[in-house]
């Protein structure tokens, strides 16, 4: 009986290991396909403490013209024995206080050269600008309200091929300066063939920063990493021969770095697959993917037209709507929203 | 004793595999010390690393011997709720939301505030709880199950209750909002479509005026009453602490054909460019016909 238990017992210990060592080879396998985001910089400038929303001294009093240790807006100190901030005037008059600081937030980095910059705040276009000719951003918003932001970075190429957006939870406190710098978006990618001939070359091409190092990751049973430099425009292009791949479906996507150190991560994935033919990739083809209103943006209008059919069901033509531009399981449920949010335009 | 080593080695793993993704329930404030009677802020939290998440729901039981106060959703970072967390009868709050970009990275997702009703272990689970990850195809991902805990004892005589008090004076963030007809929605009627975020305690409410009607609550899409949308309309947000944002769609000044509206007064400034652009070269063509009929001639 002991032994029939003892045996009962190494038997379950036995199924419990591997199926924890399933577990985590699962999860250290989770192909998620998400993009990776470049090593950049928040730096945050306080506020004075006369206007950071505190009461610092512990008075009962906060931020200037409430607390009487306060001087102005910019003092420092909410402390009544520390001495007035230097060229702030003193003497208490009506002008003194000036303007309180700007609650804001600064991005710069790299992009492609001549490109649309696009940044959204919680989802919406806060604000656009184009990139210089080396690809450099900078770009500010003004006038936040203090709390937590879910802010995107995207930018569109001169010749219209966006980017893999990039997306950061920054935390804005009142009166404090937010510089995210060091920002380096991840190459654009395309292939020039939806199939290629086994044995022959498909091109992958895209756009950087001018003069990168651009690594190209080729998914197969054995990965391919292959490298390549981008011209001064910032355009790569790679001849990859498919001798390598099996047949069947592939796919590739890019990083950059450049001679400072600064690297992208590597950007969103392009499919391909190897076959018997050379079947070529129609560039103007559009996609309506989550554009469920064809208005070539992905925003709250979709999102509302989303919204109306969750859970329903469907009829008219969004049955084709979803069929085309959505997951085409004849629903509308959260793995629709989740492609929608994916392909979010603002 | 069997039982014990499963649960020991199950332990283990647990401990050291990080899930995908992680939710967690947790009371603010240093104080482990609650009496009957407090309001207590539990922050609901999603917890992830190296991958970023667009899309979540699911629910959270409350024990009965809770009453949910408030539910707070200004820092959160849903950009979007699908299905806005609210209290049902039986303190199940359920919730469903996006994340415009993805998410990567330990944020809110609404705050709690809850007051026990009597001493003892009051608990908090999540149930049934997904999240999708941001790759472009809606993979689904399980979270697991969460079980958060407190003690609360009795209220002494001589004591106060701690009291929830959140100081929220901002509006709600400015919005737009777009008049929309589409063959997809409310068959193919005039509709409003807005949404904004309060940094605060979160949007509590939408109400919506046409002309110089009473302002009503609505969600959106809101289905306009006048399809003429020849009158003024207005949209308020509304946050939880009474702050409102009031924003005007002077849809009386828009024409709109198809699901594309526009504005008036550009549609009389292009006629208006167009009539002169026209006479301009009637009146030059006109004289270069007089020149060669008297060359003519």
């Amino acid at each position: 009986m002991n032994t029939e238990i003892k045996k009962f017992n190494i038997k379950s210990v036995v199924i419990i290991f591997l199926l924890g060592f399933l577990m985590f080879f699962l999860f250290q396998n989770l192909n998620t396909d998400s993009a990776e985001t470049s090593n950049f910089t928040v730096t945050i400038v306080p506020a004075p403490q006369c206007f950071d929303g505190q009461d610092n001294d512990s008075d009962t009093f906060t931020d200037f013209p409430d607390d009487p240790d306060c001087s102005s807006y910019t003092d420092d100190s909410e402390n009544a024995d520390s001495p007035p901030p230097s060229g702030g005037g003193g003497g208490g008059g009506g002008g003194a206080s000036g303007n309180p600081p700007e609650t804001g937030i600064t991005f710069s980095g790299r992009a492609y050269p001549l490109s649309k910059i696009t940044i959204l705040k919680d989802g919406v276009i806060a604000v656009e600008t184009i990139s210089g000719p080396d690809a450099k951003f900078r770009v500010s918003i003004a006038d936040l309200t203090p709390g937590s932001y879910n802010f995107t970075v995207r930018a569109t190429s001169a010749n219209g091929v966006t980017g893999t957006p990039f997306s950061f939870p920054v935390l804005i406190s009142q009166g404090a300066t937010t510089d995210v710098t060091g920002i380096f978006l991840s190459p654009t990618i395309d292939v020039d063939k939806l199939e290629v001939k086994k044995g022959d070359d498909i091109v992958i091409f895209g756009q950087s920063s001018p003069e990168s190092n651009i690594t190209i990751e080729v998914n197969s049973e054995n990965q391919f990493f292959v490298n390549t430099e981008s011209d001064e425009s910032g355009a790569y292009i790679y001849n990859f021969n498919s001798a390598a791949l099996e047949y069947g479906a592939h796919s590739s996507r890019s990083k950059a770095n450049i001679t400072t150190g600064e690297s992208s991560g590597f950007g969103a994935k392009v499919a391909f697959r190897v076959g018997d033919l050379n079947i070529a990739k129609d560039p103007n083809q559009v996609t309506c993917r989550a554009d469920l209103n064809n208005d070539l943006k992905v925003n709250l209008v979709d999102f509302s037209i989303a919204a109306f059919w969750y859970n329903k069901p469907l009829f008219g033509d969004i049955i084709i709507i979803e069929s085309n531009c959505l997951n085409s399981d004849g629903k509308i449920n959260l793995v629709d929203f989740s492609i929608l949010a994916f392909n979010w335009t603002g | 004793m069997k039982y014990g080593l499963h649960i020991l080695i199950f332990f283990i793993f647990s401990v050291h595999f990080t899930s995908a993704a992680d939710f967690s329930i947790k009371p603010t404030g240093g104080s482990t010390d609650y009496k009957v009677g407090d309001e207590i802020l539990f922050e609901f939290n999603l917890v992830t690393e190296n991958i970023s998440y667009n899309a979540i729901e699911g629910n959270l039981r409350i024990d009965e011997n809770f009453t949910l106060q408030q539910i707070i959703t200004g820092s959160s970072v849903i950009s979007a709720w699908i299905e806005n967390p609210s209290q049902s009868k039986d303190n199940i709050v359920n919730f469903a939301g996006i994340i415009a970009g993805g998410y990567d990275g330990t944020g809110t997702i609404f705050n709690l505030v809850l007051t026990p009703k009597k001493s003892g272990e009051l608990k908090i689970f999540t149930n049934n709880n997904f999240v999708y990850v941001n790759d472009g195809n809606g993979t689904k991902i399980s979270v697991p199950n969460l079980q958060t805990s407190i003690n609360v004892r009795e209220l002494l005589p001589e004591e106060k209750n701690n009291k929830f008090n959140l100081k929220d004076t901002t509006a709600p963030e400015n919005f737009t909002v777009e008049v929309l007809k589409d063959n997809n929605l409310q068959d193919g009627k005039y509709v409003l479509i807005f949404s904004t975020t309060d940094k605060g305690s979160g949007i509590k409410s939408y109400e919506v005026t046409e002309g110089k009607k009473v302002f009503k609550n609505v969600s959106s899409p809101y289905l306009l009453v006048n399809q003429k949308i020849n009158e003024r309309i207005y949209v308020k947000a509304i946050d939880y602490s009474g702050n409102e944002r009031v924003v005007e769609l002077n849809a009386q000044k828009q024409f709109c054909i198809a699901n594309i509206c526009i504005n008036k007064k550009i549609i009389v400034l292009i006629l208006a460019i167009s009539f002169m652009v026209f006479l301009i070269i009637w009146k030059k063509q006109s004289q270069s016909f007089k020149k060669i009929s008297e060359n003519i001639s």
